[in-house]
């Protein structure tokens, strides 16, 4: 305090001291809760998951279970399940150059943006993990009916483009990354 | 600056904090009773501050904001002084967005001199908080900020744009002003 208030009016002064906080005459809570946008929690990803992401994952799984849905109607089963992206020797070795190249650029980037999850929205990275489980189901399938058709040029654009669908997802996700932090 | 917040003891301050943390972290209830325990001081400075009628508003835009801020509440003050904090910046800006600082001291000083002393019924007194009521927004805000919350002219002057020797002539004249509507002469 200085000098100014200390000069006070003694009645101006002893009024002051009687102030006390009064609540509002009615409940403000059920106007603001109805403002308050959801939150998202500290450290997370800022950004919002994007639609056009989200849009261009359901797009990219969806043309890639179509696509294995349209092979099974016009192959022999798959006799192989479960192939990462950089497969077995067998797998590797029905890749042609452009998709080897595709593949060690997905393994690269994926553990990149593997490592950068823990900074994701739980939300999104939900949405990204089964994004990216679903693309790596679907190139096993590719790769599986690769290796059962090798002379079947539709296996083999199947098989380049789901891996191309899974590289693009992983750029998109892997920018996202960078711009949070 | 002397800056009080309305917990009492270190278990409602833990308490408080977690709270806070909970709310920052999307708990809509913690923020809920985080709201519950502070709305009487953040309402009554609002209606000290920006007057009765813009009370709720500024209360309620005060904890919709308070929401969207808690990510940077670090906890290094107390959440009720972060909160406090907040609610004058919500006042005072509102004031900037309504008028130049100029035209609101111009218009206090116009009001001031004319403002006219209590003439009805001489036996009821006006209270302190009708008397504040009835004060120009700038001489409202000054004598508010000084004599009841603790602020000094040079933080006053500081926080609204002014040099401390404006701060000091408008306190000057609320409190004047003041002393005649208790008075009621």
């Amino acid at each position: 305090m200085d000098i100014e208030s200390r000069d006070t009016d003694p009645v101006l002064g002893r009024a002051v001291a009687t102030l006390r906080d009064t609540p509002p005459g009615n409940d403000l809570w059920p106007g603001i809760a109805s403002q308050m946008a959801p939150r998202v929690p500290r450290g997370t990803l800022l950004v919002r998951w994007p639609a056009a992401l989200a849009a261009g994952l359901v797009v990219a799984v969806a043309s890639a279970g179509g696509t294995a849905v349209w092979l099974h109607a016009h192959a022999v089963p798959a006799p192989v399940t479960t192939v990462a992206a950089t497969g077995t020797p067998a797998v590797r070795a029905s890749l042609i150059p452009a998709d080897t190249a595709l593949a060690h650029a997905i393994v690269d980037l994926e553990t990149t943006v593997r490592a950068n999850m823990a900074s994701v929205d739980p939300a999104a990275r939900a949405s990204i993990t089964k994004g990216l489980a679903a693309l790596d189901g679907a190139i096993a399938e590719a790769q599986a009916e690769r290796l059962a058709t090798p002379d079947d040029p539709r296996a083999a654009r199947y098989l380049t483009s789901t891996l191309r669908r899974k590289l693009d997802l992983l750029r998109t996700v892997s920018q996202l990354t960078r711009q949070s932090s | 600056m002397t800056l009080t917040t309305p917990v009492g003891g270190n278990a409602a301050i833990d308490s408080e904090a977690l709270d806070a943390r909970r709310a920052a972290q999307g708990d809509e209830r913690a923020f809920e009773r985080l709201y519950r325990r502070h709305v009487a001081r953040i309402h009554t400075l609002a209606r000290r501050m920006a007057g009765p009628d813009a009370a709720n508003d500024v209360t309620q835009d005060v904890f919709v904001r308070a929401w969207d801020k808690l990510g940077s509440f670090r906890g290094e003050s107390a959440f009720g002084t972060w909160l406090y904090r907040l609610a004058i910046n919500v006042v005072l800006t509102r004031r900037r967005s309504e008028k130049s600082a100029r035209g609101w001291l111009m218009d206090d000083d116009t009001v001031l001199e004319t403002r006219p002393a209590r003439q009805h019924h001489p036996a009821v007194a006006i209270d302190l908080e009708n008397a504040i009521a009835r004060l120009p927004d700038g001489a409202r805000q000054i004598f508010v900020l000084h004599d009841v919350e603790g602020w000094t002219h040079e933080e006053i002057a500081a926080q609204l744009s002014l040099v401390p020797g404006t701060s000091k002539s408008q306190l000057s004249r609320a409190r004047a002003a003041l002393r005649r509507m208790l008075d009621g002469h």
